[in-house]
């Protein structure tokens, strides 16, 4: 019992180590401010979820007691994360910057063109 | 037995930990882990273009850190410092919200002059045609009025020959 915790809580920290890296290969190789977001948004979020599982399982185990504050976390780190890459990313559309060359389908531009009719620089 | 340990003696020991031996190497790997995450989200902060970019780069710095007090704490075998990951989420939240504020309509609190409404934007785009068309319409009475002008010289001017 106490082996096959181990290797859940290991698991749990490297599966939440490698989710943010997958979110910080996204942020240094993405060609786009919006493929960035994406990786960002998706990465870090699931990492987080991950690290606050682990930490509960850890302390609940090691006699610590449960540790409420990381579930606290944990649920806000996964209503707060999405809302807070969705809100700055229609923000930085209504703010003109281009999209990737390679990119198939706007659909905001029907919405924003008002907006942003020439582009902006950075 | 720990990495980090042999390299660098230290401070607490946890008991808890050094029976588990698979444990503690994982959190080896994902401390080091998470220092190259953090340098690589500083890298988009200083190089990235857009405000946004850094922005969002900035919040993920956070995180990273969130990341690296979670194992420190794990560490340490204690429950003190999750308060502390909390306190970043919010603060994180809190300022993307601002900064995202900012950048779509130049400051945080006044909302007046930011168009979101559909209708709103076609009542815009509706008296900005009319002032078009009006501009138009005063345009072409201006070339009008100046080629009857050149009309009446040229035939002032026809009369002028005929008349020597």
């Amino acid at each position: 019992m106490t082996f096959l915790l181990e290797i859940v809580v290991s698991l749990l920290v490297l599966a939440g180590a490698l989710f943010l890296l997958g979110g910080a290969v996204g942020i240094l190789r993405f060609p786009d401010t919006y493929c960035r977001m994406h990786a960002l948004g998706k990465g870090s979020t699931m990492g987080i979820i991950c690290f606050m599982l682990a930490a509960f399982i850890y302390f609940a185990w090691s006699g610590v007691g449960i540790c409420v504050q990381s579930l606290l976390a944990l649920l806000f780190i996964a209503i707060s994360s999405p809302v807070g890459g969705h809100m700055i990313s229609k923000a930085a559309y209504h703010y003109g910057i281009p999209l990737w060359k390679g990119s198939v389908r706007d659909d905001l531009q029907a919405d924003c063109e008002f907006i942003s009719e020439e582009k902006a620089d950075y | 037995m720990s990495i980090l340990r042999t390299l660098a003696g230290e401070a607490t020991d946890n008991a808890f930990l050094e029976n588990l031996s698979v444990l503690s190497v994982c959190l080896d790997i994902a401390m080091v882990i998470c220092a190259i995450n953090f340098l690589a989200f500083l890298f988009r902060v200083l190089r990235g273009p857009a405000v946004a970019d850094r922005a969002v780069a900035m919040d993920s710095c956070g995180i990273a850190v969130m990341a690296l007090i979670v194992i420190y704490s794990m560490r340490q075998g204690t429950d003190l410092y999750m308060s502390c990951v909390l306190v970043i989420a919010i603060l994180g939240f809190i300022g993307m919200v601002a900064l995202s504020k900012y950048i779509q309509s130049g400051n945080i609190v006044n909302n007046t002059n930011i168009i979101l409404n559909v209708e709103e934007a076609e009542d815009l785009k509706k008296e900005a045609d009319a002032a078009e068309v009006i501009q138009q319409k005063a345009e072409a009475a201006i070339q009008k009025t100046a080629e009857k002008n050149v009309r009446n010289m040229r035939k002032q001017l026809n009369r002028n020959k005929r008349n020597k």
